[in-house]
């Protein structure tokens, strides 16, 4: 070690071990000083921090936002062939078309970043992923109208990463298929799932793992009611809100069954409510009964509620 | 100059031995010799386990010759030094993969990594090679700060970083290597490059 040392003559631990304390703008603009860091950085495999990424698809533009530190959030627009704006710059790539060069810039952004939040947005426009590996996120908030679903995004989340899943669903009233999302990896392994504004197909069955849920079910069946209190005998789960499609005559119904089984409601200004002691554990179950849906909630002590 | 006639640098400021320490001896390529504690040695996993091997009584640490660490100068070998007789006891960081890596450079650390940007590459390749790991981490956390809002120009500068006319004979090496994707990646770079220094972020 006589000669004299630049970055690029360190090891590749050392090397890596700069970049990962480094942000992603950063990165981006080491890869632009030689050839050797383009290189470099091309292919190794770095874990980076992202806080939050917004990802907009429309047919005539991607957008791609990704917020690296509290406060700093840099946006970059895909067009035509190809235009990039970010604020009120342009660069301008001649000879490709944008959705090529997007895919170009986001496989080698989902290498080597986690994501916190990943904000997902499709408008109008069938999503052709091309990543040869997951993107590793924690939660997934994604938006849809009618015709999408949630198929195009959950097989691409990486099963380990993901720990929550918010869907709203745009158009008030649709309703949700989840027959193939919840035989995948991801929906298993997810913690808490919510989904707003649609209602679900599916069986209660299906979110019996999760920690917290809040759905709506197209179909209700008062059996569903017992179904989500012996959910609870799981000990992970702390919360499942289940509201009603068509609740009306719902209240009552589900008031004669929760007091046939767990005797007459405590008193409450808003709702309805019941204590019941849950099998095999020293926490009780509240159940609070709402004109448009019912509220489970694991409690510590009786004292709690 | 000959070993005998080395000065002998004592890294540890409070390196007389009071108590009965164990200080070992060793020798940078260029012949400087360091006695270093027992106690800070155990920041170097690498040196840590030679010691051990080697089973040097307190004896033998003074009548046999000092351990040779053949690929790190002396001006390199006493920033080392001096930085595990400062943490000497500390715990070691254990790298656990989890994100975001937060380090804090401390004071001390801070003066001792006041060097020159060529002495500081030196003391993170000594780092990784005696694998010193929270050496390693501030030094890499010194390196990086210094990237912070530069741009490419400026950071060709502060890394020293090949200029472009060293990086066209890199560019000529990768093209010989015929790897199908590198070149896509390099006509792809060049165009970036084309649009401006400071295209996307």
């Amino acid at each position: 070690m006589a000669y004299d040392l630049t970055l690029l003559s360190l090891p590749e631990v050392a090397m890596k071990h700069i970049l990962e304390r480094l942000d992603y703008p950063s990165i981006q603009r080491l890869r632009k000083t030689c050839q050797q860091f383009h290189h470099f950085i091309e292919y190794t495999s770095l874990d980076l921090h992202v806080e939050e990424v917004y990802l907009e698809f429309t047919p005539t533009k991607f957008v791609f936002a990704a917020t690296f530190s509290p406060g700093h959030t840099t946006t970059l627009e895909y067009s035509g062939s190809c235009t990039i704006k970010k604020d009120s710059k342009e660069i301008l790539i001649q000879g490709k078309n944008f959705q090529d060069v997007f895919w170009r810039d986001f496989e080698l952004f989902a290498r080597q970043c986690s994501i916190k939040t990943l904000d997902f947005n499709v408008k109008g426009e069938i999503v052709d992923w091309k990543l040869p590996r997951k993107i590793r996120t924690e939660e997934i908030l994604s938006t849809w109208g009618f015709q999408e679903n949630i198929m195009d995004i959950i097989p691409v989340l990486d099963e380990k990463s993901i720990k929550s899943i918010y869907i709203f669903i745009r158009e008030r009233g649709m309703v949700f298929g989840l027959e193939e999302a919840v035989k995948l990896p991801q929906w298993k392994n997810a913690e808490k799932v919510s989904i707003f504004n649609g209602f679900v197909d599916g069986k209660i069955d299906n979110f019996a793992h999760f920690s917290d849920v809040t759905v709506t079910l197209e179909e209700f069946d008062l059996e569903d009611v017992m179904k989500i209190k012996n959910s609870f005998n799981n000990p992970k789960m702390t919360c499942f809100r289940l509201y009603f499609h068509n609740y009306e005559g719902h209240f009552n119904r589900i008031k004669e069954v929760l007091t046939e089984k767990f005797g007459q409601p405590e008193a409450s200004d808003d709702a309805t409510l019941w204590i019941s002691e849950i099998l095999n554990s020293k926490n009780f179950l509240q159940m609070r009964l709402l004109d448009d849906g019912l509220i489970f909630k694991r409690l510590e002590a009786k004292s709690a509620f | 100059m000959s070993v005998e006639n080395a000065p002998v640098v004592d890294v540890d400021e409070a390196a007389i031995p009071v108590e009965k320490k164990m200080y070992y001896r060793f020798e940078s390529n260029d012949k400087k010799e360091f006695r270093v504690s027992e106690l800070a040695i155990q920041q170097s996993e690498t040196l840590n386990r030679l010691v051990e091997a080697m089973g040097y009584t307190s004896e033998d640490v003074e009548n046999k010759p000092a351990i040779a660490i053949e690929n790190i100068d002396g001006k390199t070998l006493k920033l080392v030094f001096q930085w595990c007789e400062h943490h000497k006891g500390e715990a070691i960081p254990v790298d656990d993969g989890s994100v975001p890596k937060i380090v804090e450079i401390p004071e001390f650390d801070a003066k001792l990594m006041d060097i020159d940007n060529g002495l500081l590459f030196k003391l993170i390749w000594a780092a990784d090679y005696l694998n010193i790991v929270q050496l390693l981490n501030v030094s890499c956390k010194k390196v990086a700060n210094m990237a912070q809002g530069k741009t490419p120009a400026q950071l060709r500068r502060v890394y020293l970083l090949p200029s472009d006319e060293e990086d066209e004979a890199a560019k000529r090496a990768a093209q010989e290597a015929q790897d199908p994707r590198a070149r896509e990646v390099e006509e792809e770079f060049e165009e970036r490059k084309r649009q401006g220094g400071n295209s996307f972020f």
